[in-house]
C-alpha cells in the first residue's frame, strides 16, 4: 500500500481507517410464493452504457432462501452507476434466449414474441458467456433497479418482487414494473439505506388462526402465489390450460366437500328458495351418466350423502350465497387444489402421483370411449365420504374426483380479452356468454380429466357429474 | 529426359567434332552429364561452367540454364535459357527439341518469380539484395543476377524489382542511420508491396561542468549528475544544470542523428551565504516535519478499509 501520499494527511490526524469503496448491500425480497413460485433468481447487471457486465442465476429451493442478497461495489474514485436487473420465476419456468425480446402483457400472452437479434451478449475477456435461456417472462417478476455507487459511501438498497408485476416485462435501460400491475415507470436512482444488515423474512400468520373457532366443514386456505395453468398442455377437448400466469390469492375459506343432497335439502329447509330446482330424479340411481344418476329427489332417499348434481350455476351460486358463501372462482379451485398448503406446486389433490381407483373416484363408467377403468369398485356415482382419500394437505376432499364442480368463471381461453384483462391478484372471468367452466374430475371421468389444471365447458350445467362446493372469506 | 537430350547432342557434337582442346572440354561436359543425373546441381553446373570456357556451345549454355533453375536461380536461369538460344547464330546447333524446352522453361520461369514494388526511405539509400546489388532489365530492376558486392544506390524511391520466389534478406543502408535489414518471402507468381525505411541514428550528447554532482535536466527531466554522456534522438534540446550554492546554468543543444555534441558548464558560485536563502530556512522546515511525520507514520498501524459486503450469498459483484 502507498503510504507516503497519506503522510500530510495522516500527519494532522486523519482516522485509522479508509474511506470505504463505494458499495450497496441489495437485498432481494418477494411477496411471491417460495419455492413454487419464487423457486429462482436471475441477476443480471448492465454498466450505464447497457453493457451486459454480469449474469447469474440462483436457485431458492427454500422459502427460507428469501431474501437474496449481495453486495455491488467499485474500487473508483468517481461515481458509478450500474443497472440490476431481478427476475424471480418458478423453477423451469425458461424459454431460449434470442436477445432482448421485449414484448408487453397482451403480446405475451397471445404468443406474440419477435424473433431476437442475438443481442445484446455478456463477454468477457472476448469470450461470449451469455446464458442461453432466460426466464419465461409470463411467469416471472422481472424488476429493473438503478444504483449510484460513491465512493466512501456504502449502504443497502432493498428491493421487494412483487406478484403485481408478474408477467410485465422490464424494459432496458430503465422501464419496470415496480407494484402496479403491467404498468412501468422509469426507474431513478435507488435508496441507499445506512445500514449493511440483511433484514430477516417477515413471517406471516395464517389468516384463520386467530382465536375463531372455524366451522369443521371448511378449510381455512391461506393466500399466496401460485402458476395456474400449465406450459405442457397446450391443446385439450375443453379449454386448454396454456399460458400459465401467475396468480396471487387472497385468503379465503372452503367447503372440506363437496355440496351434498343433504345439505341442500337442509338449506331448502331453512328457507333458501333456489331460483331453479335441480333435476328432479325419483328412480333409481343409475350407473350411466344421464339423468338416471342425477342424485337429487323430492322426498328423502337414501342418496343424502351424495353430492348434489344436475344443478345449473344460478342455482348453485345462489345456494352458496345463502351460506354466506360464493361459487370458487378459476383460480381458487386450482390454487387450493395444487398449491395450498405446499411449497411446490402438485399435479393432483394428494400430490404427483397419478391416480388410483382406491384413491379417487374416477372411471366409474365408460366415458366417450374410455374405458370405466374402475367400475370394479362399483358404477356410477358414490357417496362423498369414499372421496377421503382424494385430500389436500388442508383437509379438502374430492377436488380429483367425485363430481366435476362448478365455478364462478366463464368459459374462455387464458388468451381471451376477459383473462388477458384479469388482475394478477384473485383473477377472474367473469363472462360467461358462452357458458362456465367446471373443473375436477368426477366418477365418470377418465383418468387425464384428473389433472387439477384441466378445464372443463362448456355445457356443465345439469349435467349428473357436476356438482360444486362453496367458499367464504377468510374472516 | 527431355531435358537430356541436349547431353545426347552435346556428345555427338563433341564427337564429330573433336579437336585437341575440346577433349578436355568434352570430358567437363560429360561429367557434369552425370553430376546433374545425380542431382549434384551445383557440381554439375560448375562443370558445365568450366567446359563452357573452354569450348563455349549453345547446349553447354543450355545445361547451365537447366542447373541453374534446378537450383531455383530462375532469374538466372531465364537469361542463360535466352543467351543459349542468341549463341545459335547458325539456327542449326541447338537441336528442335532444345529449343523447345527452353520455350517452355521461360513461360514456366516467367509465371514462377516474383515481383514487387519497393518503396524506400530516404530515397537515397543504398539496397542489396542477398549480398549483391540491383541490375536494371529495361524498366525493371532484377535481383540474384548481379556480381556480389556492396549494395548501391536505390534507382528511384519506388521501383519495380523482380526476384526469384522464396526468402531473401534486403539491406537497406545510409550514412547516420541504422541498417534496415527485412527478411520478406516471396511466393510464385504473386506481386506484392515491400516498404524499406530507415530510422535516424540517435545522437549523442556528453555533459561535464567544473562542479562535480552538479544535477542535470534535459527538458525538464532529471536525467543524472554531471559527468554525463546521454543518448537521445537527433533533435535540440534543454540542458539545465543546478547544484545547491552555485548559480543555475541554462542552454540548448541540438543534435544531428549519428552525431555527438558536448557541453561544458562552468558554473559560478552565488555570493550570498546559505543561511541568508530563503530556500534554506524552507528546505530544513520540510526535513523536520518530514522526520515527524515519519516517525509518526511508522509508529501507527496500516489504515484499513471496510471490508466489502457480500450479503447472504456470498457475492460481490466490481464495477470494471
Amino acid at each position: 500500500m502507498k503510504r507516503w501520499p497519506l503522510l500530510a494527511l495522516c500527519f494532522f490526524g486523519c482516522s485509522d481507517s479508509l474511506p470505504p469503496y463505494g458499495q450497496a448491500l441489495v437485498v432481494v425480497e418477494t411477496d411471491l410464493s417460495a419455492p413454487g413460485v419464487a423457486g429462482r433468481l436471475r441477476v443480471d447487471t448492465y454498466a450505464e452504457n447497457g453493457t451486459w457486465i454480469e449474469s447469474r442465476d440462483i436457485a431458492r429451493p427454500d422459502g427460507r432462501d428469501w431474501p437474496a442478497s449481495f453486495g455491488v461495489f467499485t474500487k473508483s474514485e468517481a461515481n458509478r452507476t450500474l443497472i440490476v436487473r431481478l427476475r424471480a420465476y418458478p423453477e423451469g419456468a425458461v424459454r431460449d434466449y434470442l436477445g432482448e425480446r421485449f414484448a408487453d402483457w397482451p403480446d405475451l400472452l397471445a404468443g406474440k414474441t419477435n424473433a431476437g437479434d442475438g443481442l445484446p451478449r455478456w463477454m468477457v475477456d472476448n469470450h461470449d458467456r451469455t446464458p442461453m435461456t432466460e426466464p419465461d417472462p409470463l411467469l416471472t417478476v422481472d424488476r429493473l433497479v438503478r444504483i449510484r455507487l460513491v465512493y466512501g459511501t456504502q449502504g443497502r438498497v432493498r428491493v421487494m418482487l412483487r406478484a403485481d408485476c408478474a408477467g410485465t416485462m422490464a424494459k432496458l435501460p430503465d422501464q419496470s414494473c415496480i407494484d402496479t400491475p403491467h404498468a412501468r415507470v422509469t426507474i431513478a436512482d435507488a435508496v441507499l439505506e445506512p445500514s449493511l444488515d440483511t433484514p430477516m423474512p417477515s413471517v406471516r400468520l395464517a389468516p384463520c388462526e386467530n382465536g375463531t373457532a372455524d366451522p369443521d366443514d371448511r378449510a381455512c386456505v391461506t393466500g399466496g402465489t401460485t402458476v395456474l395453468g400449465d406450459s405442457r398442455i397446450r391443446s385439450w377437448v375443453g379449454l386448454a390450460p396454456f399460458p400459465p400466469r401467475i396468480a396471487q390469492l387472497s385468503d379465503f375459506r372452503m367447503d372440506r366437500r363437496e355440496v351434498t343432497v343433504g345439505r341442500f335439502r337442509s338449506a331448502i329447509a331453512k328457507g333458501f328458495l333456489p331460483p331453479s330446482v335441480p333435476t328432479v330424479n325419483e328412480g333409481v340411481l343409475g350407473t350411466t351418466p344421464d339423468d338416471t344418476a342425477c342424485t337429487w329427489s323430492a322426498s328423502f332417499k337414501d342418496r343424502e350423502d351424495y353430492a348434489l348434481v344436475c344443478v345449473d350455476v344460478a342455482a348453485a351460486q345462489a345456494f352458496c350465497a345463502f351460506e354466506g358463501g360464493s361459487l370458487p372462482t378459476e383460480a381458487q379451485w386450482e390454487y387450493a387444489t395444487t398449491a395450498a398448503g405446499r411449497t411446490l406446486r402438485v399435479d393432483y389433490p394428494w400430490g404427483d402421483d397419478v391416480p388410483t381407483c382406491e384413491r379417487a373416484v374416477y372411471g366409474r363408467t365408460p366415458l366417450s370411449g374410455f374405458p370405466g377403468v374402475c367400475e370394479m369398485l362399483g358404477k356410477g356415482p358414490r357417496p362423498i365420504a369414499e372421496s377421503s382419500g382424494d385430500v389436500t394437505p388442508l383437509g379438502i376432499e374430492g377436488l380429483g374426483g367425485g363430481v366435476a364442480e362448478l365455478v364462478r368463471d366463464g368459459y374462455e381461453e387464458y388468451t381471451s380479452d376477459c383473462w388477458r384483462d384479469a388482475s394478477v391478484t384473485d383473477p377472474t372471468c367473469e363472462d360467461t356468454a358462452k357458458g362456465h367452466v367446471a373443473r375436477g374430475g368426477s366418477w365418470a371421468a377418465p383418468p387425464p380429466v384428473l389433472r387439477a389444471v384441466m378445464r372443463l365447458g362448456s355445457k356443465v350445467e345439469r349435467q349428473p357429474f357436476v356438482g360444486f362446493r362453496c367458499t367464504y372469506a377468510a374472516r | 529426359m527431355r531435358s537430356w537430350v541436349g547431353l545426347f547432342f552435346a556428345v555427338i557434337f563433341f564427337v564429330t567434332n573433336a579437336r585437341a582442346d575440346d577433349k578436355e572440354a568434352r570430358d567437363l561436359f560429360v561429367r557434369g552429364g552425370k553430376l546433374a543425373e545425380d542431382a549434384q546441381w551445383a557440381e554439375a553446373l560448375a562443370t558445365f561452367e568450366k567446359s563452357a570456357a573452354m569450348r563455349p556451345h549453345p547446349v553447354t549454355t543450355f545445361n547451365i540454364g537447366l542447373c541453374e533453375r534446378a537450383l531455383g536461380h530462375l532469374i538466372v536461369a531465364r537469361r542463360t535459357f535466352a543467351r543459349a538460344a542468341s549463341e545459335d547464330t547458325t539456327g542449326k546447333e541447338l537441336p528442335a527439341s532444345i529449343k523447345g524446352d527452353i520455350e517452355a522453361f521461360t513461360r514456366e520461369i516467367d509465371a514462377s518469380i516474383a515481383e514487387t514494388r519497393v518503396t524506400i526511405a530516404p530515397a537515397d539509400a543504398s539496397i542489396a539484395v542477398d549480398g549483391r546489388p540491383l541490375e536494371k532489365d529495361g524498366e525493371v530492376w532484377l535481383a540474384g543476377t548481379h556480381a556480389p558486392g556492396a549494395g548501391e544506390p536505390a534507382p528511384a524511391a519506388s521501383f519495380a524489382l523482380r526476384l526469384d520466389p522464396g526468402p531473401h534478406t534486403f539491406i537497406v543502408t545510409r550514412k547516420g542511420f541504422a541498417d534496415a535489414v527485412v527478411h520478406p518471402t516471396f511466393r510464385p507468381g504473386v506481386n506484392a508491396p515491400l516498404s524499406l525505411v530507415v530510422d535516424a541514428l540517435p545522437g549523442s550528447l556528453s555533459i561535464v561542468s567544473n562542479v562535480t554532482n552538479a544535477a542535470i535536466r534535459i527538458d525538464g527531466v532529471d536525467v543524472g549528475l554531471a559527468p554525463q554522456t546521454i543518448t537521445r534522438p537527433a533533435g535540440t534540446y534543454t540542458v539545465a544544470l543546478r547544484k545547491l550554492g552555485y548559480a543555475p546554468y541554462d542552454t540548448k543543444v541540438t543534435l544531428g542523428p549519428g552525431g555527438s555534441a558536448r557541453i561544458d558548464a562552468p558554473m559560478k558560485l552565488e555570493s550570498k551565504p546559505i543561511y541568508t536563502r530563503w530556500w534554506f530556512w524552507a528546505g530544513a522546515a520540510v526535513i523536520v516535519a518530514g522526520a515527524i511525520v515519519i516517525t509518526y507514520v511508522a509508529t501507527r498501524p496500516s489504515p484499513q478499509r471496510p471490508p466489502v459486503a457480500m450479503g447472504g450469498l456470498g457475492w460481490g459483484l466490481e464495477l470494471p
